[in-house]
């Protein structure tokens, strides 16, 4: 007597195949496939600085750092009338090197600054917490990230890319792309939910070349893309659109931005002038 | 017992560690550099028929016999004697000392200095009343002019007037007092009675200006300074573009009204006027042209019926002429034989007139006529062969490094190698945006040198110096500028000795708005780049190195664009967001001890 196994009970019927079953089968094995590809595929780029952000929001920092670690909140005792924001160029009066940024999340302060506080009195009315205990090694370098991406911590930053970081900075860049572009902003309706980075792997496949990076900001989209019936659905369909900005950027303005953006990619900028043997 | 050892090692070594912080606060230049002479400043006794002669680095005053033109005797002075008046009898000479913020009374009878008054900070020239009554005295540090009774000591007025004012002269019928501001192209006119300043007339393009003396009656009063051309790109040396010479000739009763004459030749600038004498009869002015080691013989009247002649709408372009004293046949420029000519004294008696030639260490005797000159009396006593160190000081005067001797490296940083106070557009960070001269004492040891950086090292950029004044850098040269860059002349600073308690709550404020993030010590600077926000409309850079800050009290205007006129103005109006570090919501009085504190460093 032959065994019988659920495919035969389910998809036969006396040695005869239950084609429609079959069909309906087929289709469902499909459309999983397809619906994890699709997942897979739109899954939104979360870099180590977006995941600091949540990390960040999660732990409190926004309570005296301020909305999203910017202006900080206003502090009676501090000498400037507020506790640090991250912004604003505040990171150099308080860190020197990255290793300060984590001794500062970890123990709540420097070791170069003990005593400081006995010597010169309190800093803030709410003393910066420790999060030694609270947080592991990933999670320190995703709060760092977000640290560095909101206080623009560049220490080796060349001039031109600084310049092309104000422009960024001035035309509203980073209200759309988050600070130091580190992207991570909600954008419902397209391809992966979140505006794109600057920094992660998706901006490659937006961006192909010099000229399609002059494009996106320009015309606020590429031809390529639109050219695309999924991308241009997409592109169409999402709710924050690109602006264009051809009528808004000079050309010099555009350069520098330019080499802002390829400069967060890894490229290298002009950096202070040589000396010119004439002047 | 051992705790009474640790105390006495204890104060043994604060002893020996405050004796040495003493020693350095005081230290301006290199050990042997003060025993040079650097003859400044002479005076003539007719009575005595006698020449003093002031000798800056070697604090001291030589007494010239002028018939035999002999050294009669010496009298050491304070430190850096630096102008000198005579009493109206000639029993006394009133001498200023620069670093001794102090007037010194020398009894010419017993040859000793006899009394001491002191003074504000930094006193430069000196004036006496036609009456013998009131001592004017310039402070130079302090920018204020003081009145003393002569007979009392009493101060009789003490007026604030323009940015480092360094020589003032009476106009005894009309008691009207003129002043010279070496560092805000201005000059400032007071009630010579009261002290009421009665107008501060602008000089356009002035710089660095010297001395000054009325002239026909009281009519005019003139001043010999540079005219800087800072309003233009620093591209073109010829005809005086960055920097040329010459008088400021001030109508003294209309208010405003200056013509200013140039002494440059065309292809021959007059680098650095300096000193400045008139004849009796007001016929011939003299002026010492300290950087390229000439006198110039101007003839009055000609120059009087030049400035007549000149209308309000032709004296910009006068002041561009860099032809007019020849083509006008103003005068006449002779070598005075020596280096870096300062100071004068005319002799009318013999028909002479005396150069104080500061790098050679001598006194050129000559011809007020002709200005030939008919001998050299040596005041200095070290070798004729210089000091790396002093070399690099002359050269650092000297316009003859330059093409066309329109100007030498003290013509923006002052004889001292510090600032103009004027910002300049030198090109080589771009065109289009001026920026404040720095001072060169601290570029040697915070690299990279200027406000963006463009100089890796101060090495680098005493070859784009050299450069700067037309030629290749030439490798003697640049050694004797190295070395002399590298222990700048440092003045003492009498901030130090100020109220303590504002400078120790000072010091708290600053390190309480983290000002020591960046301006840490020993150099006061981390050497990087920061933007503060700062950045003006025409300026293609947001961050500037961070300035030391050292010597900042006497570095003004402050911030790469000069925008703050004092050390308050940064934190009252240039420092918005905290971003120049945490002093928002500071009190004035926070801010004064702040600044108390920081003019100590």
């Amino acid at each position: 007597m032959p065994a019988r196994g659920i495919v035969k009970d389910a998809f036969t019927i006396e040695g005869k195949y239950r084609y429609g079953r079959l069909l309906v089968l087929l289709l469902c094995t499909f459309g999983l496939l397809g619906l994890g590809l699709e997942a897979y595929v739109r899954k939104p780029e979360i870099t180590d600085s977006i995941r600091g952000k949540e990390l960040a929001q999660r732990m409190g920092c926004f309570a005296c750092h301020g909305p999203e670690g910017f202006r900080g909140v206003p502090d009676p005792v501090s000498p400037g009338g507020r506790m640090p924001g991250w912004d604003e160029g505040m990171a150099p009066l308080y860190v020197d090197t990255e290793e300060e940024i984590e001794e500062w999340i970890l123990n709540g302060h420097l070791t170069s600054e003990e005593g400081r506080q006995e010597e010169l009195g309190a800093e803030n009315l709410a003393p910066m917490p420790a999060y030694r205990d609270l947080i592991g090694e990933k999670e320190l370098e995703d709060l760092k990230a977000y640290f560095i991406a909101v206080a623009e911590y560049y220490p080796s930053m060349p001039d031109e890319a600084y310049e092309g970081s104000l422009v960024a900075k001035r035309f509203g860049c980073f209200g759309c792309h988050g600070p130091s572009g580190m992207g991570g902003i909600q954008n419902p309706g397209s391809f992966t939910g979140i505006v794109p980075s600057w920094k992660g792997e998706h901006f490659a496949e937006l961006v192909e070349n010099d000229s399609e990076l002059q494009e996106w900001i320009l015309d606020g989209k590429v031809q390529r893309i639109m050219d695309h019936p999924i991308g241009r659905y997409f592109m169409e369909r999402q709710i924050i659109q690109m602006p264009a900005y051809r009528n808004e950027l000079s050309e010099a303005d555009l350069q520098k931005l330019l080499a802002y953006i390829k400069w967060l990619r890894g490229a290298e900028a002009k950096d202070r002038e040589a000396d010119n043997p004439i002047a | 017992m051992k705790r009474i050892i640790c105390r006495g090692f204890y104060w043994l070594g604060f002893a020996a560690f405050s004796s040495l912080t003493f020693l350095l606060a005081n230290v301006s230049r290199p050990e042997g550099e003060f025993e040079y002479s650097s003859p400044i400043a002479l005076t003539i006794s007719v009575v005595k028929d006698e020449l003093y002669v002031l000798s800056q680095t070697d604090s001291s005053l030589a007494i010239i016999e002028l018939e035999t033109r002999l050294v009669t005797s010496e009298v050491p002075l304070g430190r850096f004697p630096t102008d000198s008046v005579l009493s109206p009898d000639g029993a006394f000479l009133y001498v200023s000392c620069l670093y001794d913020n102090c007037i010194q009374i020398v009894d010419l009878s017993s040859r000793a200095v006899s009394g001491s008054i002191e003074v504000g900070f930094e006193p430069y020239g000196l004036e006496i009343s036609s009456d013998g009554k009131r001592l004017y005295v310039a402070n130079s540090l302090s920018n204020t002019v003081r009145a003393l009774s002569i007979d009392t000591g009493k101060v009789l007025f003490d007026t604030e007037v323009g940015r480092n004012p360094r020589y003032l002269a009476e106009l005894a019928d009309q008691g009207v007092l003129v002043v010279s501001n070496g560092l805000s192209r201005n000059a400032t006119y007071l009630d010579a009675r009261d002290g009421r300043v009665l107008e501060t007339r602008s000089l356009e393009r002035a710089s660095l200006l010297r001395d000054v003396v009325f002239a026909k009656g009281g009519k005019y009063a003139i001043v010999a300074g540079l005219i800087a051309h800072d309003e233009m790109m620093t591209l073109q040396i010829e005809r005086g573009w960055i920097n040329s010479n010459g008088l400021y000739v001030m109508e003294v009763g209309e208010r405003g009204r200056f013509v200013t004459v140039s002494l440059d030749g065309l292809l021959d600038g007059a680098a650095n006027p300096w000193g400045l004498a008139i004849s009796k009869d007001g016929e011939r002015l003299y002026v010492s042209l300290a950087g390229i080691h000439e006198l110039a013989i101007v003839d009055m009247s000609k120059l009087v019926a030049l400035v007549e002649a000149t209308a309000a709408d032709d004296v910009v372009r006068l002041s561009q002429d860099v032809e007019a004293f020849d083509r006008h046949g103003l005068g006449v420029r002779c070598e005075t034989g020596g280096l870096g000519p300062r100071g004068l004294a005319l002799d009318e008696r013999r028909g002479l007139v005396y150069v104080a030639n500061y790098f050679s260490g001598d006194v050129s005797i000559m011809d007020s006529k002709t200005g030939s000159v008919e001998a050299l009396l040596p005041i200095e006593k070290m070798p004729a062969e210089k000091s790396l160190w002093r070399q690099g000081e002359l050269l650092f005067n000297d316009a003859r490094l330059c093409q066309q001797n329109y100007y030498s490296c003290a013509s923006c940083h002052q004889e001292d190698a510090t600032m103009d106070g004027l910002n300049w557009d030198l090109v080589n960070d771009g065109k289009g945006n001026p920026k404040n001269a720095k001072s060169l004492h601290d570029a040697m040891d915070t690299p990279p040198v200027m406000w963006s950086g463009v100089r890796e090292s101060m090495f680098a950029g005493v070859a784009a110096g050299q450069r700067f004044l037309g030629f290749i850098p030439n490798q003697e040269n640049h050694e004797a500028l190295t070395a002399y860059l590298s222990e700048p002349p440092r003045a003492p600073n009498p901030f130090v000795d100020e109220d303590e308690a504002a400078q120790a709550r000072g010091q708290r404020v600053f390190d309480r708005a983290r000002c020591d993030a960046c301006h840490f010590g020993p150099t006061y600077s981390d050497g990087r780049r920061h933007d503060l926000g700062l950045r003006a409309h025409f300026e293609i850079r947001s961050r500037f190195y961070t300035p030391s800050l050292r010597e900042v009290y006497r570095t003004g205007p402050y911030l790469h664009h000069g925008f703050a006129e004092s050390l308050e103005d940064i934190f009252k109006e240039f420092n918005p967001d905290n971003r120049h570090g945490l002093t928002a919501g500071l009190t004035d009085a926070e801010i004064a001890d702040l600044v108390a504190y920081l003019k100590t460093l």
